[in-house]
C-alpha cells in the first residue's frame, strides 16, 4: 500500500457541486480533497446546457435558495481564473396557446409575490424582444434575472481555484467504501487507497445512491436522461436563453402545461435553446428514465427538432453538428437532498439536484462549507432534508 | 489573380492536366476562375488565396488543414450559407464565397 | 419516429482500401453488401498514392494506389455491391439503426452486420503559429497536389521523417515545388530507407534532432523557425508551406458510440475499438477494420478488411465457420508478412496485446 493518505474533508465528485464545496471549503482554510471516479465534469456538470432559468424554480424554499445562489454568483465569477462565460441575459418562457399563457400568469403573480422580478408579453412586446419568434407563440414570461453560463468552465474554475487554494483532486478514483466506526465516518476506501478523513461530502450526483449504501442509507437520487443538439456555430441569433411553458410542465410535474402530445409526455419534452459564446446553439431536451443509459436516439433527436422548429422556425436552417445525453440526479420531488445523516456523523449530502445542480451551485458549496466547518448553516436547509421522503 | 500559377499543369507520374470545364466563382466578390470537379478550397489555393476565415473572437487568419472534412478550418459562406466546408464543397459556376470575418464582439 | 427505415444485410462504412475489400470478400460469398462514403469518389487515401506499393503481389506491388483503388471498386461493382457515395453516416445506434446523411435526404438503415472502416485523420502539433494559413497536414498538400493537381504554395518545410513525411516530401517536388527541408526531433529516420533514399537523392536536407520553434507570417504563413535539439542553435526557412507529418489518428468515434470497448494503444494512434485478429469488436455485430483500428499501412488495411469482410459473411450465413476460419488464417499468414519488419515492431506488439486483452 502506498503511503497512507488523508484530509480533513473528503469530497465526492468532481462535478460543479464538489467544486463548489471544495471551493468554499478552501476558502475557509480546510484541507480538501476531491475524488472523481472519472474526470471533472464527467457527470451531469458536463452535459448539460447553460441554463440559470430562476423562473422555472418551484416556488418557496427551491426559488429562495436559487435567489442566494444567484446574489452569489457574480462574487465568485470575479474571482475565477477562468472565464465561465457568465451572460446576465434574461429569459423567455414562450406559451403556444391561451391556456398555458393564462397558467404562465397566474403563476408570475406568485412568483413576483415570491420576490422574483417576472413579465408577461403580449405578441407585439414578444416580437421587440424575439424578432424571428414563431407567429403561433401567444405571449411570454420575461424573467430579467435568468442567465446563462458555461457550466464545463464554470465547475473547473471553482476545481482550478480551490487547488490553487491546497485542494487536492484526484481524477479516476472510484469509491469503494466507507468505514465507519462508533457512528463516524473514519476512512474513505478509493480505488486509489484509503484516505483518512473524519468528513465526507457526498457531491456524486446520479452515483449517490450507490455511495449511500456504502454507510446503509437510501439516497432516493436516480438518473433523469436529457438529450441536446448542438448546432454549428453562428453570429449572434439568440440574446436570452428561451424555453417553452411545457419545460416548465415536464420539469416541475404542472398538469396545466405538459404537452399533449402522448410521445412528448413520455420523452418528457420540453423546448429549451441557449446560443453558448462560441455561437453554438443548444437545443433541449428530455426527461427520461433510462438507468444509465446515455446513449441519444433519433427518436429524441427528431422529437427535439421539431418542437424546436415549432418556437423558433429559423432553427430549421442550421445544421446539427453533434448531440449529447446527460443524466441528471433526480430526487423524488425535484428539490436537492442536503444536510447530514441520521447516526453517521461527519456524513453530508451535497446531491440530487435534479437538473439545478449550476443553478444551486454556489449556494450548496457555500453551505456545506458552514455545515462541515461549522455544524450549522446561515439559512434554514431542512427542506431539503433527506428526511422529509420518509 | 493568375488563372495557372499554383496549378501542376505537368507530372511526371500523372502526365499532363486534362482539362475539365472552366468556371467562375467569386471571393468577397472578386472574380476567380476555377475548373469543374474540384472543391473550393483548392479552387482557393490555385489562385493563391490561402486564408479561408478569421477566427470568431481574435479575428486571426485560418486556412485549411486537413481538406478531408475533418478540420472544419476551411469553413466558409457559401451563396449565404455559413459554415459550409470548403475542402469537401464543389465549384459551381457563378458560386459566391464570402471570408467569414469573425463575428464575436 | 417518422423516418422508414430500410433493412440491409452488410453495411460497410468507408470505401478506402479496408472497406473496398471488406466489401469485396463479403460480396464475393454472397452477401447483399452496401458501401457507404462521404466523399463523391471510393478509393480513400488510396487515391492519393500516386507512388509504387512494394511487398508481394497480394498487395499490389508495383502498382501505385491509385490504381489499386480503381481496381477494388471496379471488382466490388462487379460483384453488385450497392455503393453510396457522398453520404455520411452520422450515428451508429444501440438499437442497429444507423443514421446516414446521403444527398438528397437523411435515412435510416438497420443493418444485419456494419464494418467500420472509417480510417484516420491527421495529428497537428500545439507551436506558436500552428493556425497559420499554410500551415497543413502533409496528407492535405498530398491531396492538393495528386488529386487536384494544385500546389499548396512554393516552399516547403516538412516535420517528420516517417514514410508519410518522406513520401509526400518527394512528390511535392514532383509537383514542382522546392522543399526546405524534412524536420525531425528523432536521431534517426524514422520511415524506410527506399523512401528517405530518395529524398536524400534530391538533395532535400534532413534535420534530424531538431523541434520546431514557431511559425510567423501576417497573413499566412512566412517562416518557420527550428531549434537543434543538442545545442539549441537556430535556424530560420522561409516557407509558404509547413507540413506536418506526425502521425494520425483512427477516426473510429462511431465505434465509439456503438459503445464498443475502447483501447488505448498509442503505436497505434490512440484509441481503438478493442477487437481480436478476426476483426469482431466487442459488440456484435459490429466488426473493424483498417486505420480506424489502429494507423498502419494501406496493405494492412486491405488484409483487415478482407478479415472483417469474411468475418462478417461468417456471422450472417453466407460462410460456414470451417471455411470462414480458414480464409481468415490465410489472411493472417499474409498479415504477418506484412508486419515482420523493424519498422512494424512497435505496431505489431500492440496489436498483440489488443487481441489478448
Amino acid at each position: 500500500m502506498d503511503d497512507v493518505l488523508s484530509s480533513e474533508v473528503v469530497i465526492i465528485g468532481g462535478g460543479v457541486i464538489g467544486a463548489a464545496a471544495a471551493y468554499f471549503l478552501c476558502k475557509e482554510g480546510a484541507e480538501v480533497m476531491i475524488v472523481e471516479a472519472e474526470d471533472l465534469t464527467a457527470g451531469a456538470s458536463g452535459a448539460c446546457d447553460g441554463f440559470l432559468s430562476l423562473q422555472t424554480k418551484q416556488i418557496g424554499s427551491h426559488l429562495d435558495l436559487t435567489l442566494e445562489s444567484m446574489a452569489l454568483l457574480p462574487g465568485i465569477i470575479e474571482d475565477l481564473d477562468i472565464d465561465p462565460e457568465y451572460n446576465p441575459c434574461g429569459g423567455l418562457m414562450l406559451a403556444t396557446n391561451q391556456d398555458q399563457l393564462k397558467e404562465l400568469k397566474a403563476r408570475a403573480k406568485k412568483v413576483k409575490a415570491a420576490g422574483l422580478e417576472i413579465e408577461i408579453l403580449g405578441t407585439q412586446e414578444l416580437k421587440e424582444m424575439l424578432p424571428e419568434v414563431s407567429k403561433e407563440i401567444k405571449g411570454a414570461a420575461y424573467c430579467p434575472s435568468d442567465a446563462q453560463i458555461n457550466p464545463i468552465a464554470f465547475t473547473l474554475g471553482m476545481a482550478q481555484k480551490a487547488q490553487g487554494m491546497g485542494a487536492k483532486i484526484i481524477k479516476g478514483c472510484k469509491v469503494e467504501n466507507i468505514v465507519v466506526t462508533n457512528n463516524r465516518v473514519r476512512e474513505v476506501h478509493t480505488t486509489a487507497g484509503s484516505i483518512h478523513s473524519r468528513r465526507v461530502i457526498c457531491a456524486a450526483g446520479t452515483g449517490s445512491n450507490e455511495i449511500g449504501k456504502m454507510i446503509i442509507v437510501d439516497i432516493p437520487v436516480m438518473p433523469q436522461k436529457g438529450q441536446i443538439l448542438v448546432t454549428e456555430a453562428r453570429e449572434r441569433m439568440l440574446d436570452r436563453i428561451v424555453s417553452g411553458a411545457e419545460y416548465l410542465g415536464t420539469k416541475a410535474n404542472l398538469d396545466e402545461l405538459l404537452p399533449k402530445d402522448e410521445d412528448a409526455i413520455r420523452l418528457g419534452l420540453g423546448f429549451t435553446a441557449e446560443q453558448t459564446v462560441s455561437g453554438n446553439i443548444l437545443i433541449g431536451s428530455t426527461r427520461e428514465f433510462a438507468g444509465f443509459d446515455k446513449e441519444t436516439t433519433p427518436e429524441a433527436m427528431n422529437a427535439i427538432a421539431k418542437n424546436a422548429i415549432n418556437y423558433l422556425p429559423w432553427i430549421k436552417n442550421l445544421d446539427v453538428i453533434r448531440s449529447f445525453a446527460g443524466l441528471r440526479p433526480y430526487s423524488p420531488d425535484g428539490l436537492p437532498i442536503m444536510g447530514p445523516v441520521k447516526g453517521v456523523k461527519g456524513f453530508y449530502m451535497a446531491t440530487g439536484h435534479s437538473g439545478d445542480g449550476i443553478c444551486l451551485a454556489a449556494i450548496t458549496g457555500k453551505l456545506m462549507s458552514e455545515l462541515v466547518l461549522d455544524g450549522e448553516t446561515s439559512i434554514d436547509i431542512s427542506p431539503f432534508s433527506l428526511y422529509r421522503f420518509k | 489573380m493568375a488563372f495557372n500559377n499554383f496549378r501542376i499543369l505537368q507530372h511526371p507520374v500523372l502526365g499532363e492536366k486534362k482539362n475539365g470545364k472552366e468556371v467562375r466563382i467569386f471571393l468577397d466578390g472578386l472574380p476567380i476562375h476555377a475548373v469543374e470537379g474540384e472543391p473550393i478550397a483548392a479552387a482557393l489555393y490555385a489562385a493563391g488565396v490561402r486564408i479561408t476565415r478569421l477566427s470568431p473572437h481574435k479575428k486571426e487568419p485560418r486556412g485549411a488543414f486537413c481538406m478531408i472534412g475533418r478540420c472544419t478550418e476551411c469553413c466558409m459562406i457559401v451563396d449565404g450559407e455559413p459554415n459550409v466546408r470548403t475542402c469537401r464543397t464543389m465549384v459551381r459556376d457563378g458560386m459566391r464565397v464570402e471570408t467569414p470575418r469573425g463575428w464575436m464582439e | 419516429m417518422s423516418l422508414p427505415c430500410e433493412q440491409l444485410d452488410l453495411l460497410v462504412i468507408g470505401a478506402g482500401p479496408a472497406g473496398l475489400c471488406a466489401a469485396y470478400e463479403a460480396a464475393a460469398v454472397g452477401c447483399r453488401v452496401t458501401i457507404v462514403d462521404e466523399n463523391d469518389k471510393a478509393g480513400g487515401q488510396l487515391s492519393k498514392q500516386i507512388h509504387r506499393f512494394f511487398g508481394s503481389s497480394h498487395h499490389g506491388a508495383g502498382k501505385r494506389g491509385i490504381e489499386i483503388a480503381e481496381e477494388l471498386f471496379g471488382d466490388c461493382l462487379k460483384l453488385g455491391v450497392d455503393v453510396r457515395l457522398s453520404s455520411s453516416v452520422l450515428g451508429l445506434f444501440s438499437n442497429g439503426e444507423v443514421m446516414i446523411d446521403a444527398p438528397t435526404q437523411l435515412c435510416l438503415v438497420n443493418p444485419g452486420a456494419v464494418i467500420v472502416a472509417t480510417g484516420a485523420s491527421e495529428k497537428s502539433l500545439a507551436f506558436p503559429g500552428w493556425t497559420l494559413p499554410g500551415v497543413m497536414g502533409a496528407g492535405a498538400a498530398q491531396t492538393l497536389i495528386n488529386i487536384h493537381r494544385i500546389l499548396p504554395g512554393s516552399r516547403v518545410l516538412m516535420v517528420g521523417s516517417g514514410n508519410v513525411g518522406l513520401i509526400v516530401s518527394y512528390q511535392l517536388l514532383q509537383a514542382g515545388a522546392e522543399v526546405v527541408g524534412v524536420v525531425d526531433t528523432a536521431g534517426s529516420i524514422s520511415g524506410y530507407q527506399v523512401h528517405a533514399g530518395r529524398v536524400r537523392r534530391e538533395g532535400i536536407p534532413v534535420y534530424l534532432g531538431h523541434r520546431l520553434l514557431s511559425a510567423r507570417g501576417s497573413t499566412g504563413l512566412e517562416e518557420v523557425l527550428v531549434e537543434a535539439i543538442e545545442d539549441g542553435t537556430v535556424k530560420r526557412f522561409e516557407a509558404d508551406v509547413l507540413c506536418l507529418a506526425v502521425g494520425m489518428s483512427p477516426l473510429c468515434d462511431l465505434a465509439a458510440m456503438r459503445d464498443c470497448r475502447m483501447v488505448y494503444e498509442d503505436a497505434l494512434g490512440g484509441l481503438v475499438p478493442w477487437h481480436g485478429a478476426d476483426m469482431r469488436t466487442s459488440q456484435s455485430p459490429v466488426y473493424i477494420a483498417g486505420d480506424a483500428s489502429g494507423v498502419e499501412e494501406a496493405s494492412v488495411a486491405m488484409e483487415e478488411g478482407r478479415i472483417a469482410g469474411i468475418s462478417a459473411a461468417e456471422d450472417l450465413g453466407s460462410l460456414n465457420s470451417g471455411e470462414a476460419a480458414e480464409r481468415r488464417a490465410a489472411i493472417a499468414k499474409r498479415l504477418d508478412e506484412l508486419r515482420a519488419g523493424p519498422h512494424s515492431r512497435g505496431k505489431l506488439a500492440a496489436k498483440e496485446r489488443l487481441y489478448a486483452r
